[in-house]
């Protein structure tokens, strides 16, 4: 194969990771820590974009404050929706299909809402105007760039924080059991509070890169990007933040490398049938030890 | 009546039937088989796509270039139908194969919905295969061209021919959702685990539930392609699926009209009452977005303050009062079992009423050499031991011991690493459902019931080989099961009567207690008339009461040939009634003998006492 021709896509893989890392990081915790399959994450990432887009393009606004603005907002905003929607279900005793549901749902309504809003025409920021560097065969622009940097921060504050703080300590014990976990005294409520605001902002940076990176976006923006993130979070075993984000590398590589083989517009199916195949052949992932059922 | 009046309601009629059979289909599929199908508009399509391709004719003729798809015929719009029911079977039978035989609820839905969505994306992309994104066109309605038969004539005759459709597809839906048939369903959404014990094969009845559900979404897309005469993917996305799962939530799930009225309600009243409102602004995509959010809305609010629907899965009464009929020589307190087996396609009882020197001395199961790991865990190792013909036997041992997993082995649930089980001299398969059937009967150690199914439909459940379980005989031979399943709801109320639950034959198995649920458990597995009852801690969380109770039914079911093997805790039952002994520890079979041989052995002693530490 020639590496001139393998370099790029090897290197736009690597964008698309560290896009996906961000929102298959987020879905997993939230399944692993709050047992919730957030249908609607993929459309939370949206509104992100959006809500960026009215900050930096409609109140002229810097974009990268926007950015961060909306990110922390998206943190309340995911906050706001586990108390407001979910807890008041799980308080009802709704089953996990019920909440499937209901995240779909939420999902319906977040994307239609935009569309009713801003209505079907793309939107892109106001970005300065993109310069092309070169490296090592692979070609980025400096917008790519940062948005490597911004998933490559994410993940390390991530990592520190699960590893070296009590308070990740105790999501990752939630992660196990949570009845037990809260047997020890862990404060699952707002543990709980916390996965959510975490998921959050990861939506919040994540929807913003992948606004980015698309350059121009439209109400569907997450809605197929959702099943590009539940590929990667499940390949990498569901509540397994380190498994997110391996999987986010390597569905984002190989769906990017796929384009030398088949059309472009394969991609997301690439990634679903990654999916499909993960749940039939190692339903846990790849990062679950043997024995662990 | 205007023409514009008639032409409008002739289009709600159609559009009303072909939801209705989607509905019902899903119905079929979930509400009654529980399978999470969120790739179920995928067999919408698929009926569509068929009966576009069956009259359409070939490519070539519309064209060179323009468009492109495989096959394409001049077929009889009948023939087209049956092409169409016929590849929503066939679809519904891979889409069960590949992922619904092996996931359950989260990962199922994340894979049906994955599915769905790689179906879309590479039929729409691929514009060689059914034309891409721009999918075919020019379906002709059916009768077109009969003559004397007017534009308008002929789609009053459709639309009649649609509501035929929706009578037959309620009437099968009916028949299925009362039968035996649906009743297996039923109890398999319900526990799995306990239905493949009461010998349902549940991977063939739920690929029975799908094909059917299958066939009705095809048929249902295939009607309405006719009508609108062009399919395309934007018309079968992702979203579709969950108007359908809105339209069984809010008229609600696991009866036919519940389908039938969210059918009219959620697809039908949606696109209808959003038509009237005036038209806001410019943009012509307001009004669908504002109905997605709508739907959104109104499925969760559903989902929050009435999730069983408007029409709720009613409770079965089948039999209104229990018939006290004085059994025959028995009297009151005697076991209605060991009779012959009724029904079919069961295996003989292994001698169970044929008490004689034979039984009393030959072994009924044989146990060799069986291991399994859990991971490192070694929780049975190269255990061999034998039940006796005839007799109660206990398995005992320490927490750990492998009592439980060796119990589901036997059992069927569990399959071995290595060694068999053989019953009457033929070896057991590891399929529960297959145990079941050679008259093998179990308890479990935390109860399980069918929580949305009555006490009596519990009981309804274990008889093996009903009539009426097929899908041929529930829908064309009501009669023929009504008649064959009183024999065995007698057998149920007087066993129901002896356990003295007989009073909440018609409460819903959920509401009962601990120890009445553990009752009606027994009494389940004597319905199935077992030659080997298995029962694991039959007195774990029994009031004293209770367990001498359950204890005298243990002896009066081992009286009448039934021959047992519980594991158990309690020694004092097990010194009373029990012979012989076996004593696991740690994965192996440690001894056995009598109650008294086994109190005395060293070994058996240390076990228990904790002597595992230095031996």
């Amino acid at each position: 194969m020639n590496l001139a021709l393998v370099m790029p896509d090897l290197g736009f893989g690597i964008v698309t990771a560290s896009v996906l890392a961000m929102g298959a990081v987020g879905f997993s915790m939230l399944y692993g820590i709050t047992g919730v399959i957030n249908f609607a994450y993929g459309d939370e990432m949206t509104v992100a974009a959006y809500a960026t887009y009215v900050v930096n393009v409609l109140l002229n606004v810097n974009v990268w404050i926007s950015a961060a603005v909306i990110t922390l907002g998206m943190g309340f905003f995911s906050v706001a929706m586990a108390r407001g929607l979910v807890a008041p279900f799980k308080r009802r005793r709704a089953g996990t299909f019920a909440l499937m549901i209901i995240t779909f749902a939420l999902g319906i309504v977040f994307q239609n809402l935009l569309q009713v809003i801003f209505g079907s025409s793309f939107q892109s920021f106001d970005v300065s105007q993109p310069r092309t560097v070169h490296f090592l065969g692979m070609i980025y622009t400096n917008q790519q760039l940062v948005i490597i940097a911004i998933g490559i921060v994410a993940m390390l504050a991530l990592h520190f924080m699960l590893q070296f703080t009590r308070v990740g300590v105790a999501m990752r014990a939630m992660s196990d059991n949570v009845p037990l976990a809260r047997a020890c005294g862990i404060n699952t409520p707002r543990m709980t509070d916390l996965t959510w605001f975490l998921a959050g902002l990861l939506a919040g940076a994540g929807g913003f890169v992948l606004a980015l990176n698309t350059t121009a976006f439209g109400p569907s923006l997450g809605e197929t990007f959702l099943l590009v993130i539940v590929s990667a979070a499940i390949l990498g075993g569901v509540g397994r933040p380190y498994g997110a984000m391996v999987g986010a590398v390597i569905v984002g590589v190989v769906t990017a490398m796929s384009v030398l083989v088949l059309p472009a517009a394969d991609k997301t199916a690439v990634a679903l049938i990654i999916l499909v195949l993960v749940l039939l052949i190692r339903p846990h992932g790849i990062s679950a030890s043997a024995g662990r059922t | 009546m205007s023409a514009a009046l008639v032409f409008y309601l002739i289009a709600i009629t159609v559009f009303f039937g072909c939801n209705a059979l989607m509905v019902m289909g899903l119905n079929l599929q979930f509400g009654l088989a529980g399978v999470i199908n969120l790739a179920y508009y995928v067999l919408v399509a698929t009926g569509g796509y068929l009966v576009a391709l069956s009259v359409v004719g070939p490519a070539s003729a519309q064209g060179a270039g323009i468009v492109t798809y495989v096959g394409g015929w001049h077929l009889p719009w009948w023939i087209a139908w049956l092409i169409a029911g016929f590849g929503g079977a066939v679809i519904a039978t891979m889409i069960t194969l590949v992922v619904v035989r092996r996931l359950r609820s989260d990962y199922l839905a994340i894979g049906t919905l994955a599915l769905g969505a790689v179906a879309y994306l590479l039929i729409g992309n691929t514009s060689s295969f059914l034309n891409g994104w721009t999918g075919l066109s020019g379906v002709a309605m059916p009768l077109h061209g009969i003559p004397g038969l007017t534009r308008m004539g002929h789609s009053e005759v459709f639309a009649a021919l649609v509501l035929a459709f929706v009578v037959l597809g309620a009437w099968v839906s009916h028949r299925l959702t009362v039968s035996p048939f649906g009743r297996s369903l039923r109890a398999i959404r319900d526990n799995e685990g306990t239905a493949a014990a009461c010998g349902k094969n549940v991977a063939q009845l739920r690929l029975k539930a799908m094909i059917i559900g299958g066939v009705f979404a095809a048929l249902g897309g295939a009607l309405f392609i006719q009508y609108i005469g062009s399919i395309s993917p934007a018309m079968w996305a992702v979203p579709e699926t969950i108007v359908m799962f809105a339209a069984l939530i809010v008229g609600g799930k696991g009866n036919t009209w519940g389908a039938l009225l969210g059918a009219a309600l959620v697809p039908v009243g949606f696109l209808e009452a959003t038509r009237f409102l005036p038209a806001i602004g410019s943009n012509p995509d307001i009004l669908p977005a504002l109905r997605w959010v709508a739907i959104g809305l109104l499925l969760m609010g559903f989902l929050y303050f009435r999730p069983q629907g408007i029409l709720p899965e009613r409770k079965t009464l089948l039999w209104s009062a229990p018939r006290r009929v004085p059994v025959g020589g028995g009297g009151s307190g005697a076991l209605p079992i060991g009779e012959p087996p009724r029904g079919r396609a069961v295996a003989p009882v292994a001698g169970a009423a044929t008490a004689g020197a034979r039984a009393r001395t030959d072994a009924l199961l044989a146990v060799r050499h069986v291991s399994k790991a859990f991971g490192g865990v070694k929780a049975v190792q190269d255990a061999s031991f034998e039940v006796r013909r005839g007799s109660i036997t206990a398995l005992i041992g320490p927490n750990g011991a492998g009592k439980s997993t060796m119990l589901g082995i036997i059992a069927g649930a569990v399959e071995p690493d290595g060694g068999s089980v053989v019953l009457d001299g033929t070896p057991l398969p590891s399929l529960a459902h297959r145990v079941a059937h050679r008259r093998v009967g179990r308890t479990f150690q935390i109860p399980q019931e069918f929580p949305t199914l009555t006490v009596l439909e519990n009981m309804m459940v274990a008889p093996l080989g009903q009539v009426g379980e097929g899908v041929w005989t529930s829908m064309l031979a009501p009669r023929r099961w009504r008649r064959a399943q009183r024999g065995e709801l007698d057998r149920a109320w007087e066993l129901l009567e002896l356990f003295d639950i007989d009073h909440l034959a018609h409460e819903y198995a959920a509401n009962l207690s601990g120890g009445q649920k553990k009752l009606l458990e027994f009494a389940r597995a004597l319905q199935g008339e077992p030659a080997l009852l298995l029962l694991d801690e039959p007195m774990a969380g029994v009031n004293p009461e209770l367990a001498s109770s359950l204890e005298r039914h243990i002896v009066a079911i081992a009286e009448r040939g039934i021959t047992v093997l519980m594991v158990e805790h309690e020694m004092g039952i097990v010194g009373r009634i029990c012979d012989p002994v076996v004593v696991m520890d740690r994965g192996r079979v440690l001894t056995e003998g009598s109650f008294d041989q086994i109190r005395e052995d060293e070994d058996v002693v240390t076990a228990y006492l904790g002597g595992g530490l230095h031996a």
